[in-house]
């Protein structure tokens, strides 16, 4: 049912007969889950809400940047500072205060991935990393869930609409993550600031088409576009099947896999024997693996604080001392340094590159 | 024949060009578009990208293919 007020927003809906009453309360009964408010995020927060979906999830760790505003347009010059999940949904909920937003303050990673994911009927793919994208693509193919994607690189975009009934994923484009060559992007790449509005506008498009189930969904469908040209690009390709998918159906959900986010290069890291030295001269340790991760590794009396609840312990590290950050690989502790250095002004954080996995001292 | 070929993302910016004509001769035919790409420019060696021809994404061209365009299309990652 919609309310004689809600009747009148969605008027210009109502009157499509494409849309109707019948598809105005399958998007208000539909939950849109939106990872990441950036530049895409933005506008594709703002015609979700607007078109009347019920529930929308949105999910995102960082706080609004100067930087971010030439693009991100839910913020306002008074949002510097302020969490990207509490200023879209304040925003929102004063465009329309008749759906639900929920926020997610925090990376989404294989910890909370998967619950995250399966509350939602839509994911909405607006990360700013390759990783992120993987592990999203990962567990909708596993969980099902159809994926609307849409990344963008200085003046182009591209939009596609991944795992719908059963068609091609991210992976079918791209199998793996690209090399650390390709991987410029984020904060040090420059972007037309109007690019991922126009992006973006693209992509909430696929996503209430999917609902309405109308039209052609780019499924299939590699959806590019240039700013500078205007020149538009349909690619077609196929579903092919990728072992990482099994391997999660089973169970198997590795954050090794999702490790390196970007701008991570300039982190200072060292190898075994520096990591040997540097244990044995007294700095700080801190272990960023899950506490049932293996080996043990007791006697470094390293502090044990997963990559998860980091943010939430960080008052628990010494600010003063160097200290050498570890897991098993050399990945998460990556993403560990990158938390931290946003969050507080550390003495010296390194990464002990390769991991504990590697290590040759059990002793 | 001449190909128009389409460069998109930072694969354009290394060639420091959106297109360009390709002369392809019938008698490559079937073409491994990668390794043939890779040796007119080895640089895309160290490069991740798709190759589409007429808009469809493959890596080789079989024989008595009429060709309109074929694109190099770079992962995005940015949001």
């Amino acid at each position: 049912m919609l309310t004689k007020e809600e009747q009148e927003i969605y008027n210009r809906h109502l009157q499509l007969d494409e849309v109707g009453l019948e598809g105005q309360l399958k998007l208000k009964s539909s939950k849109v889950l939106v990872i990441g408010a950036g530049g895409l995020g933005c506008p594709v927060l703002q015609y979700l809400s607007a078109a009347g979906v019920g529930e929308i999830g949105v999910v995102d760790f960082d706080t609004v940047d100067k930087s971010n505003l030439h693009r991100q347009i839910l913020y306002s010059y008074n949002s510097q500072g302020k969490k990207k999940v509490e200023e879209s949904k304040r925003r929102l909920e004063e465009n329309n205060p008749f759906n639900s937003i929920q926020t997610y303050s925090e990376r989404i990673t294989t910890e909370n991935a998967m619950d995250l994911i399966g509350a939602y009927d839509i994911v909405v793919d607006c990360s700013d990393n390759y990783d992120t994208r993987y592990l999203v693509n990962d567990c909708c193919v596993t969980l099902d869930k159809p994926m609307v994607y849409a990344a963008i690189y200085k003046f182009e975009g591209q939009v596609s609409v991944f795992n719908y009934k059963g068609g091609p994923t991210y992976r079918c484009l791209h199998p793996e993550s690209p090399n650390s060559d390709s991987q410029e992007n984020c904060s040090d790449t420059g972007v037309l600031g109007i690019l991922p509005g126009i992006i973006g506008s693209f992509q909430a498009n696929e996503v209430l088409k999917l609902i309405l189930e109308i039209g052609e969904p780019l499924s299939g469908v590699l959806f590019q576009y240039s700013a500078l040209t205007n020149r538009l690009d349909k690619f077609k390709f196929t579903r092919k099947e990728h072992e990482i998918y099994d391997q999660i159906r089973r169970g198997e959900l590795n954050p090794d896999n999702y490790g390196v986010s970007c701008g991570l290069d300039e982190i200072q890291e060292i190898t075994d024997d520096e990591f040997r030295e540097a244990c044995a001269g007294g700095v700080q340790l801190i272990d960023v693996r899950n506490l049932d991760e293996l080996p043990r590794l007791d006697h470094l009396n390293a502090l044990r604080i997963p990559l998860l609840e980091l943010e939430s312990r960080v008052e628990e590290i010494d600010k003063t001392k160097s200290t050498v950050v570890f897991c098993q690989s050399g990945k998460r502790s990556k993403i560990a340094i990158q938390t931290l250095m946003k969050t507080d002004r550390f003495e010296r954080l390194i990464n002990l590159k390769n991991g504990v996995g590697s290590l040759e001292f059990a002793n | 024949m001449n190909v128009q070929v389409n460069y998109f993302g930072k694969i354009a910016e290394s060639l420091n060009m959106s297109n360009e004509i390709i002369p392809i001769s019938d008698n490559l035919m079937p073409l491994n578009l990668r390794n043939f790409f890779e040796d007119r420019y080895p640089h895309l060696k160290e490069s991740s990208y798709k190759i589409a021809v007429n808009q469809e994404f493959t890596e080789e061209i079989k024989s008595n293919v009429q060709i309109s365009e074929i694109a190099l299309l770079p992962p995005f990652a940015g949001g």
